[in-house]
């Protein structure tokens, strides 16, 4: 077999990753600077992903290699779209299986590096996460303040009781 | 301390990642307070997680607020907000009047706007509502015309309204302010609506809708009362490109006053079914200049009113990519192939060709004869077609060589649907058709076949010789439909195995009549359903063993 064309990434903490680059073109920002710079042997810096980060991107991309891309442009208002579906696939699920910090690492270094299947399970995963709890719940679990009165949480509860028992 | 502009505690101090410029935050915090990120996430949530989203702090309410209110499946969310539901209960016009005018303030209406305005679609079901809960009033009209005279924003209750569906058996008035001036699809369904209403309804939105792209109707009113007040009106959506109507719709004022917009780009009739007595009014020849970018019809029309459409609108044919018309009535071979001629002449650009000829019951069986390969060919000069469509009652026969010319003729085919659901109280009905043998045919003239529709008889399967990777495949199809055809004989198991050897992927068998099927189904229904749901899951289970067996022969190649 000959060998396929292969990119070397490097992450914001200086480890270099050489790859297929049919791998690393899942990220649209890399096939990308590809396209637009050609292809060459210097490493390609990623500044916003560190190396433990990208490692597990790139685990997600190994996984995903063959799949059809997903369309460029979808438009936000069409139906299919708007209506999303929150099923993540098995593998996904035990991919993203990770602590809350990696999890929103991972987030962020999708939505830089432009991998939108990683970005829609990463969001999933955090929807998934406030399904069912309080908003003292999610508080806790997010670390976030309340900065509402209890008037103001009680006047918006009442306007949305309608959407809470569906 | 962060907490007052950015609510959050954790994560700081990571590593100098910044964001605008002050804040070192943690990655949860940039995820969860980047608007754009947020509005990914709440996505995904369901109604229930958004409205306690909405309470978590300031810096979610906003976005999770706008998810929650962004697609409405009722009116009464948004109503509830300015009045308590159970006031209304069986009272009516004034009474409820005063009492609004007793109890709403600027506040409210303040309150009622600040949600109005993240409203983009409204999917409202006015019938559903009474089934559901006998006690919830029907949108009476005369208490939205209350709340219309009150409201301070010039009665447009959803001002970035741009989707909205409305389903009513009562009066279509109730929906009057919600259309907003930035509306780009309506769809409206009335069940039993009376002509003045409807008449009232077109009046009202005349210049109302500017932005309008898409309009669908589907009614039971008899066309002729309302011709003029929905011609007037449509003449006013300058910007409309797609719309669709009942078949019984298209009068000759409709049709000009369609034929004026600058933006049109499809017709096509909306799937009501009309009374046969109430006979379809389409296709009037046209002045020269109308229709200036229309590229698709669809609709019902006698074969030799729409092959006067084209003659007399030959600007209009010349453009046409997609022709579909319903046909019902005398089938005459002569005249079908005539029409198909005059397609073939008339309409070069033509990509998409659809043709439902269908009988009404006990009109002109006895001169029925089934469809035949010159049909076809007398398309070929559209030499761009992809996508062919035909419905007719009695089964059509390919034969292999007919095969192979028609894609030298059409290279580019896509679709290919011929006469797959017959009706089976016609003579011979069952004795022709096509056998199995005839796929490998197709997969190997046409391998970028994505959907394939045939009339399959009972002749039995070719013994299935054991290769599950033949060397001809279809390389993308995607579904098989099998319309009403019989099962072919043989073991199903050995049918399954066969269908997936042809494909490379596993296409859906899809056992159903088109929308526009009257004949008469087969008597044993039921068990053919099964069968070939049985055949499909016997394909999935070969396809399993085709990849395990190719994926394995791969590995074997490079070691």
């Amino acid at each position: 077999m000959s060998a396929a064309p292969q990119v070397t990434l490097e992450s914001s903490d200086g480890e270099k990753f050489k790859v297929d680059k049919e791998v690393a073109e899942r990220s649209v920002l890399i096939k990308n600077m590809i396209e637009d710079v050609g292809e060459s042997d210097n490493p390609i810096p990623l500044p916003n992903v560190n190396a433990s980060v990208l490692k597990k991107v790139l685990e997600y991309c190994e996984h995903h290699r063959g799949d059809p891309l997903p369309a460029a442009d979808a438009d936000p208002s069409n139906d299919d779209n708007r209506k999303r579906a929150t099923e993540i696939s098995d593998w996904d699920q035990k991919f993203i299986q990770v602590d809350q910090e990696m999890l929103f690492e991972i987030i962020l270094a999708a939505n830089y590096m432009d991998i939108k299947p990683l970005l829609d399970v990463g969001c999933k995963t955090v929807a998934n996460m406030i399904k069912g709890k309080t908003p003292e719940e999610i508080r806790k679990l997010f670390n976030i303040v309340n900065d509402f009165t209890p008037e103001e949480e009680a006047q918006i509860k009442k306007e949305n009781e309608w959407a809470e028992d569906r | 301390m962060i907490g007052k502009q950015i609510p959050v505690r954790i994560g700081a101090g990571d590593e100098g990642a910044e964001l605008a410029g002050t804040w070192a935050l943690g990655p949860a915090a940039q995820v969860l307070f980047t608007p754009e990120l947020l509005s990914l996430v709440f996505s995904y949530a369901g109604s229930a997680s958004l409205a306690t989203s909405a309470r978590v702090c300031k810096g979610w309410s906003d976005t999770a607020l706008n998810q929650l209110w962004r697609d409405l499946d009722s009116v009464y969310p948004i109503l509830e907000l300015v009045f308590d539901i159970s006031l209304i209960k069986g009272e009516h016009g004034s009474l409820f009047f005063k009492k609004l005018t007793d109890v709403l303030g600027d506040a409210d209406w303040n309150r009622f706007q600040s949600y109005a305005k993240r409203v983009r679609s409204l999917d409202f079901d006015e019938t559903m509502t009474y089934q559901e809960d006998p006690d919830t009033p029907g949108l009476d009209s005369n208490v939205v015309a209350a709340l219309c005279l009150h409201h301070p924003f010039g009665a447009v209750f959803l001002p970035h309204l741009q989707e909205l569906k409305w389903t009513t058996d009562g009066s279509a008035l109730s929906m009057l302010p919600f259309l907003s001036g930035e509306l780009r699809h309506l769809y409206i369904q009335m069940s039993t609506q009376t002509a003045s209403t409807a008449n009232e309804v077109f009046k009202a939105i005349t210049h109302r809708t500017p932005s309008l792209i898409t309009f669908m109707l589907e009614a039971q009113v008899q066309s002729p009362s309302i011709d003029a007040s929905l011609a007037r009106w449509l003449q006013t959506t300058l910007n409309l490109e797609e719309v669709s109507l009942p078949a019984n719709y298209f009068s000759s004022p409709l049709i000009r006053a369609l034929g004026s917009l600058p933006k049109l780009k499809k017709i096509e009739q909306s799937l009501t079914f009309f009374p046969p007595s109430d006979s379809p009014r389409v296709l009037q020849p046209l002045p020269c200049g109308t229709f200036p970018q229309l590229f698709h019809l669809a609709f019902d029309a006698t074969l030799s009113d729409a092959r006067k459409f084209l003659l007399a609108s030959p600007e209009v044919g010349s453009r046409l990519v997609h022709i579909t018309l319903h046909v019902s009535g005398v089938l005459d071979s002569q005249n079908i192939l005539n029409f198909a001629g005059h397609v073939a002449q008339n309409c070069p650009m033509m990509t998409e060709f659809g043709l439902d000829l269908f009988i009404q019951p006990g009109s002109g069986e006895h001169s029925l004869s089934p469809l035949t390969m010159e049909l076809l060919e007398s398309l070929y000069p559209c030499t761009g077609l992809k996508s062919l469509e035909i419905g007719h009652p009695l089964p059509f026969t390919f034969l292999e060589d007919d095969v192979k010319r028609m894609a030298r003729a059409w290279p580019n085919m896509v679709l290919i649907d011929v006469c797959n659901d017959i009706d089976y109280s016609l003579p011979h009905a069952g004795l022709t058709g096509n056998s199995l043998s005839i796929l490998p045919v197709f997969a190997t003239a046409l391998p970028k076949l994505e959907i394939l529709g045939l009339y399959l008889n009972k002749q039995e399967a070719p013994p299935f010789a054991g290769n599950l990777n033949p060397r001809y495949q279809f390389q993308t199809l995607s579904e098989l439909r099998v319309g009403l055809s019989l099962v072919p004989g043989g073991p199903l198991r050995q049918v399954g195995f066969y269908i997936a050897s042809l494909c490379k992927e596993l296409p859906s068998i899809n056992f159903q009549p088109s929308n526009w099927y009257t004949g008469t189904p087969p008597s044993d229904w039921a068990e053919t359903e099964k069968a070939w749901k049985e055949v499909e899951d016997m394909a999935g289970f070969a396809m399993d063993v085709k990849r395990a067996t190719l994926s394995s022969l791969r590995e074997t190649a490079t070691h």
